[in-house]
């Protein structure tokens, strides 16, 4: 009797929760990560950072905001302050935002971040693998095409004015998106003959390198290897999503220097 | 004990539809007819094509686009260039369940339109349709011009759009009171209300199998090329 109260109880507060935005979804900061890295100039690469582990494809996986200056997670709380530096957010943590504290829709907006984003393309890269927007690769990138991209890449290619303040960079055409680092194969288009439960919804990232500008205003390139646990070259709808594995470069001495080794 | 159970059951059922109620679209068929806007019930968009594994009767493929010329009720299919950078046409309805919308506007390099003649422009208003009464000035509509509507918040966070959408359910969720002002092909002023991309607009799908894309909308476009957009 005392359960079916509480039971009942509870299916009532379900319901009354029921009026309130359906989009509402509560805030959950993981726990702060207090240890200390002291991060020089250099190559790092980090593997199966977490993310939203909880995510499916579904669309709100939780931003993820990660300091590339001190080499951590960084909680939702601080997120107008300059302790973070990139963030990973919507489907499958795909969408990278960058903390600028005047850019309206940079989740750093009022804050003092300085922060900002560019895609390069690669030709002779992009030749090894791409067939155009929205069109299955012609092979699914090696994983020393990434290493390549990251390689060639060897200073900030742009003025700070081109560089992306407001808009993230995800999925590669997705939609109405643009140039991205990753292929969404909504469809299975990459395996057509395979059973499409199998090879839909598939996210393969792309030998892209992105150029990061700290919120503290230092530059950095990066490449993402993969968002599936243990980051396997050729990701299948088995592998679990929400685990960022990438490489990145950072120069701390204030120039645009990115030949780092 | 079970009589408890069905009680809790039932006070429960009420409590939930009294608190969701006001979330819910009441709208009939009847109420959307305002006697003077264009209401389209059930339009068929490319019913072939399937968002997710194995659904009976669907091809894993992209979705056709088609497009549609407000004045008149016209439906195409034809997406060759010469359609497409034609004034023939004021809403294409493209990608995933055809509801990625996007206005006719000849100098969007990633909309269909690009390179025609269309003067497409496409803004959002919080506000329920019969409320839109007026249209911005053309400077504004050309500040805020969102070139299409689709998905909420994607790509971009200020990607306004009329629907919620999940990769996880595939279900895609209309967004309430939200109206699109918007420049025709040939520049005149309208609003419009997509409504639903469910056959029947049911007001709530849980269904993954449910008859789509079917869309309901409704649209009234100012003919005299003032910004009057009053509607009853």
């Amino acid at each position: 009797m005392q359960k079916t109260h509480l039971l009942c109880m509870a299916l009532a507060m379900f319901a009354i929760a029921c009026s309130k935005s359906d989009t509402d979804t509560p805030v959950v900061n993981p726990p702060e990560d207090t240890t200390k890295v002291d991060v020089k100039t250099g190559v790092y690469t980090l593997t199966d950072l977490a993310a939203d582990t909880a995510a499916t494809s579904g669309a709100a996986a939780k931003a993820f905001y990660y300091s590339l200056e001190d080499q951590r997670t960084i909680p939702a709380s601080q997120v107008q302050t300059a302790n973070w530096d990139i963030a990973f957010t919507g489907t499958y943590n795909s969408t990278i935002l960058v903390n600028n504290g005047k850019a309206k829709y940079s989740p750093g907006y009022g804050g003092p971040g300085v922060g900002g984003i560019y895609l390069v393309k690669d030709a002779a890269i992009d030749a090894e693998y791409y067939m155009g927007p929205q069109k299955a690769f012609k092979t699914i990138p090696a994983r020393r095409l990434f290493d390549s991209a990251f390689a060639h890449v060897k200073t900030v290619p742009v003025s700070d004015d081109q560089l992306l303040t407001n808009d993230g960079i995800g999925l590669d055409y997705f939609g109405p998106s643009t140039d991205g680092w990753a292929f969404y194969d909504f469809y299975g288009l990459q395996f057509p003959d395979a059973n499409p439960d199998s090879v839909a919804h598939i996210c393969y990232s792309m030998p892209r390198t992105l150029i990061i500008k700290t919120a503290k205003g230092h530059y950095a390139k990066m490449v993402i290897y993969s968002i599936y646990k243990g980051a396997p070259e050729l990701p299948t709808r088995s592998g679990k999503p929400g685990f960022v594995t990438f490489k990145y470069a950072i120069q701390k001495d204030g120039s645009k220097q990115l030949d780092l080794k | 004990m079970r009589y408890t159970i069905h009680i809790c059951l039932l006070t429960t059922l009420m409590l939930t539809i009294a608190s969701c109620k006001k979330d819910e679209n009441n709208d009939t068929k009847t109420n959307y007819e305002d006697g003077v806007s264009t209401v389209i019930y059930d339009l068929a968009g490319d019913t072939e094509a399937s968002v997710a594994d194995g659904v009976e009767g669907k091809e894993r493929r992209p979705f056709k686009p088609f497009y549609f010329k407000l004045r008149g009720k016209l439906q195409s299919w034809d997406s060759t260039a010469a359609n497409r950078k034609s004034a023939s046409w004021d809403i294409a309805f493209t990608d995933v369940y055809n509801a990625l919308v996007y206005v006719n506007d000849g100098s969007n390099p990633n909309g269909p339109g690009y390179g025609g003649p269309g003067k497409g422009l496409i803004i959002a208003v919080d506000s329920p349709y019969s409320k839109v009464t007026t249209a911005p000035a053309v400077e504004d509509m050309k500040a805020y011009n969102l070139k299409f509507a689709g998905w909420d918040g994607y790509p971009q966070v200020y990607n306004t759009g009329w629907y919620f959408y999940s990769l996880t359910t595939h279900l895609a969720i209309p967004i309430k009171n939200r109206t699109f002002v918007l420049m025709t092909a040939e520049g005149k002023y309208a609003k419009l209300e997509l409504i639903n991309v469910y056959q029947g607009n049911p007001p709530a799908v849980t269904d993954l199998y449910w008859p789509a894309p079917y869309f309901t909308f409704r649209y009234y476009v100012q003919e005299d090329g003032s910004r009057n957009l009053r509607t009853p």
